[in-house]
């Protein structure tokens, strides 16, 4: 089942086209990481799924219901975290729980207190005087109480030092690895993404490039280098099995999904002799930056 | 849903509120010291009959407290919300988004109204030591207009608040405050009475342009 729909979906700012033609789906149960350089749209998108903004064409659906005539019952099923952390920092820890639990008829305060516990905080103590890790522990613990069928998290590593990361990564996996949650994940730390999602979204040129499974996806991305000469030049640039190439110091690197020894046939069928291929390993952030550019 | 809603509300402004009950029984009390005062030195039938023939008032006092309060309980209560985009978090609940401002407006205008209503009270109570209620009467009618004229000097700051466009939040801004001025144009009593259905309208009027400027901000601030 479908829980996000994107069909034909289009969004300018005044003249400036952000993307064009999106049509996306992402399953239930899936943990999906949106990934695009900055400025590509992600939180575009994500403010298009919320329905706090309008796109120019297009719709997109959640729960096979269009995001502008959601019901109130489905948008209680979706938990949103705002790039940031982002909450009511006026509100004690006590407060914006009271605040939440009114809306939300699946409530589960038990779960928003285990994480809060382990912070050894007062409740009324403001969320205004926590740091950004801290914020992110009460923000997943709303989360969490919610008992959403559907979470969107916007950069959710953002303003958080590596150990809160890795706390906020460890318990998000642990919750819907037990809750059978759908994810949809947008974040600048590509490592913290790879510990996360098991579908990989990649935004660029205005559209999704590459929608699939992370392991499939890292199994059949190759990055290569290759000693740069004018001839390999020419070639990566007109051959359709390179994805992108681009110019380092000395050297070449192009991106593949064929393997070293297709690739070299490749190379000797167009006669681009004696350059040797060297791969290199493929992290999601390595495949990432090769596909998009470093610019 | 809603009581939520207003119990976070309520969170925002209970400091304002408080602040703004003080100023009015402060004002109150130090109209009803100079009143009193001025009735030993002068004796009464010449404060009367000042009050009543030369419509001298004791409630100038009042002129601004209302707008004052409307405008701080607007900023108190608007701009927590649009630090980091953080009405978000409201327009995600799930309410209706219209219905989620619209509550938060209508709450803002309620702690005014109640406020109004505990000045009257408490003007009333003080000045019925001093005055018979033929001139407290007219007092209090003399400061329903600036009353008024705090809740449009709140629905329009809320109006500038959240109008996404800077233009227009300069347009809005310099017509609240003609309004305003229009509102508190005199300070004899009774002395916008003629006008009360025109300042009553136009109360109504901020509050429909607020919701107008709700409706396309939950469109187009991010």
């Amino acid at each position: 089942m479908d829980v996000i729909t994107a069909s034909n979906l289009t969004h300018h700012y005044g003249t400036k086209k952000v993307f064009e033609n999106l049509n996306f789906s992402v399953k239930q149960g899936k943990i999906t990481g949106l990934l695009g350089k900055n400025g590509t749209g992600k939180t575009t998108l994500i403010n298009i799924i919320n329905n706090f903004l309008i796109p120019s064409t297009g719709e997109v659906a959640l729960f096979g219901q269009p995001a502008q005539a959601l019901t109130r019952a489905n948008k209680a099923r979706i938990g949103y975290l705002i790039e940031g952390h982002i909450q009511y920092d006026f509100m004690s820890i006590a407060q914006i729980e009271r605040f939440y639990s009114g809306f939300y008829p699946r409530w589960n305060a038990r779960k928003y207190y285990e994480l809060i516990d382990l912070m050894h905080l007062k409740p009324s103590h403001k969320i205004a005087k926590m740091s950004c890790g801290q914020r992110s522990q009460v923000a997943l613990g709303l989360i969490f109480a919610q008992e959403p069928e559907l979470l969107i998290l916007d950069d959710f590593s953002m303003g958080l030092d590596p150990g809160y990361r890795r706390l906020f990564i460890d318990y998000l996996k642990h919750y819907v690895s037990t809750h059978n949650l759908t994810v949809f994940v947008t974040s600048h730390i590509v490592q913290d993404m790879e510990k996360l999602i098991n579908e990989v979204m990649i935004f660029d040129d205005y559209q999704i490039k590459y929608q699939e499974q992370l392991s499939e996806f890292l199994n059949s991305i190759h990055i290569y280098t290759a000693p740069k000469t004018r001839e390999f030049q020419r070639w990566c640039t007109h051959n359709p099995q390179v994805l992108r190439s681009e110019e380092l110091a000395n050297e070449i690197q192009l991106v593949s999904r064929l393997k070293t020894d297709e690739l070299q046939q490749h190379l000797a069928q167009d006669q681009i002799m004696a350059t040797t291929l060297t791969p290199q390993n493929t992290s999601l952030e390595d495949a990432f930056v090769a596909l998009t550019g470093r610019y | 849903m809603i009581r939520s809603l207003l119990y976070k509300e309520w969170l925002k402004v209970r400091w304002v509120t408080l602040g703004g009950f003080l100023l009015f029984f402060s004002l109150t009390l130090y109209a009803f010291l100079t009143e009193r005062s001025t009735l030993i030195q002068q004796g009464a039938s010449t404060t009367w009959y000042r009050h009543l023939f030369m419509f001298t008032t004791y409630i100038g006092l009042f002129k601004l407290a209302p707008v004052v309060i409307g405008v701080a309980l607007s900023v108190f209560q608007f701009l927590p919300e649009l630090g980091q985009k953080r009405l978000r978090l409201s327009l995600h609940l799930p309410l209706d988004p219209k219905i989620t401002l619209l509550t938060m407006v209508l709450f803002g205008e309620a702690i005014l109204l109640v406020g109004m209503v505990f000045l009257f009270v408490v003007l009333t109570l003080f000045m019925s030591f001093l005055m018979p209620w033929q001139l407290i009467s007219p007092a209090i009618l003399s400061i329903i207009p600036w009353g008024l004229a705090g809740i449009i000097g709140y629905n329009f700051m809320v109006v500038v608040l959240l109008e996404p466009v800077f233009f227009q939040r300069l347009f809005h801004g310099a017509t609240g405050t003609v309004l305003l001025l229009f509102c508190m144009q005199k300070t004899v009593m009774e002395g916008l009475n003629p006008q009360l259905w025109w300042i009553a309208l136009l109360t109504f009027s901020s509050l429909l342009g607020v919701l107008y400027t709700g409706n396309r901000f939950a469109k187009i601030y991010t």
